[in-house]
Formats: C-alpha cells, sequence, structure tokens
C-alpha cells in the first residue's frame, strides 16, 4: 500500500500514472484523511517493492510537468 | 546556519530529512527531487505550509557516508533551484515587458501603426488641403495662350 499526501500529490498526476502502470500491475485508489491510498497487485511475483517506489518517482516527474 | 534534522538508515538504504517550506519551497524541492529521479527512490510528506519530509532511497548499495553524501548534493541541488525561483520571481515583469514588446512588434505594420481616425484630432477634416494635392492638372498649368506665347519667342 501506497501512502501519498494530498497537499503534495495531485489526483490527476497519480490517475495518469495508474494507467501507464496499468501493464505492470492492478490499482485499486482511495482517499483517507490527508492522503491518497493506492493498492498495488504486481502481475509478476517479487516485483512488488519496485513498482511501488517506481511508482511514486512516476508520480513525481509527471507532476514536474503540471 | 541550522541544518535541516535527519535521519540516516543504511539499513534500508535510505536517508529522512526535514525541510522548513519557509526556507526551501515545494517547488524548489520539486525541482531537485526531479533531479535525482534516476539515483534514489524519492518520497515526500508533510505540510507544504511548514515541512517537508523528503526520504530518499539509494536505487545502488550505499553505505553511510554515501548516503550522507547523497542528502548533501540534494540540498545542493536545492539551492541551485532556490537561486532559479529567486531570479524567476526578481525578473518576472521584465520578462513580461520583453515578451509584450516582442509580441506588439510582430504585429503586421497596418495593425501597429494606423492611427484610429476617430480618436486622432490632429488628423483636422478631410476636405482641408494644406499640400495642394486635391488641385485638378488643368488648374496647376498655366493658360494655354501663355504657352503659345513663350513657345513664339523661343
Amino acid at each position: 500500500m501506497v501512502k501519498l499526501n494530498r497537499k503534495i500529490y495531485v489526483r490527476e498526476a497519480i490517475e495518469q500514472a495508474i494507467k501507464d502502470y496499468k501493464g505492470l500491475a492492478g490499482f485499486r485508489l482511495s482517499e483517507k484523511g490527508k492522503y491518497y491510498l493506492i493498492s498495488i497487485k504486481p502481475k509478476e511475483n517479487g516485483t512488488q517493492d519496485v513498482i511501488e517506489r517506481e511508482f511514486c518517482n512516476y508520480i513525481l516527474s509527471l507532476e514536474k510537468g503540471m | 546556519m541550522q541544518l535541516p534534522k535527519r535521519k540516516i538508515s543504511p539499513k534500508d538504504q535510505d536517508v529522512v530529512f526535514w525541510l522548513k517550506t519557509k526556507n526551501y519551497p515545494l517547488e524548489a524541492i520539486f525541482s531537485a527531487a526531479y533531479v535525482f529521479i534516476d539515483r534514489a527512490y524519492i518520497y515526500l510528506d508533510g505540510d507544504p505550509e511548514k515541512e517537508i519530509m523528503v526520504r530518499l532511497r539509494s536505487k545502488e548499495k550505499a553505505d553511510k557516508k554515501k548516503l550522507e553524501a547523497l542528502e548533501g548534493e540534494f540540498l545542493n541541488e536545492l539551492l541551485n533551484f532556490l537561486l532559479r525561483v529567486e531570479i524567476a520571481r526578481n525578473n518576472q515583469k521584465i520578462r513580461e515587458y520583453i515578451v509584450a514588446s516582442a509580441l506588439v512588434s510582430s504585429l503586421p505594420e497596418n495593425l501597429s501603426e494606423q492611427p484610429s481616425v476617430e480618436n486622432d484630432q490632429s488628423a483636422g477634416d478631410w476636405r482641408d488641403d494644406p499640400l495642394g494635392i486635391a488641385t485638378s492638372w488643368e488648374d496647376a498649368q498655366p493658360a494655354p495662350k501663355k504657352r503659345e506665347k513663350k513657345a513664339k519667342k523661343k
């Protein structure tokens, strides 16, 4: 589960990242308090950590262009 | 100067530090983070109005020294972007002026130079003819008799 601060991360960027990572994992996006909660289920075993971390980096890179 | 508080964890290969947004605007933190995307996993948290937590997790194996260096490089990059943000803020009016004058000069001449007839008081009445260009050719030439006399004299 990835927790992203709503004041820092933009929902639009998260949704775009989910679209772009669709081929690698299944995603579920929800909100709780001041965080976006994203549950990630990778299609390949053993890739959970890498996908979560790269996913966060990718969102940051998308936000830079917004 | 007070250094930002930090926590280094070689076991997790990460360094966590906190930055006051009064000193480091979120815009500059984002820009610095973007530069480190290929070297570290970056996670941001906190309150953008008070303090931002930055977690850098090295993509390569890193001991305490390397993690300290990573943090130091991040802070240097942050300073670089702080300066850029500051310069951009200071030069904003000049940039706006340059863009505006460039746009005006790129307009076709007819649009940029043609005076508005309705508002132009100096244009005067259209029936005035101060240069005498409204005179017909016949009126402007001497009478035919005078011309004949001149020819005979020659």
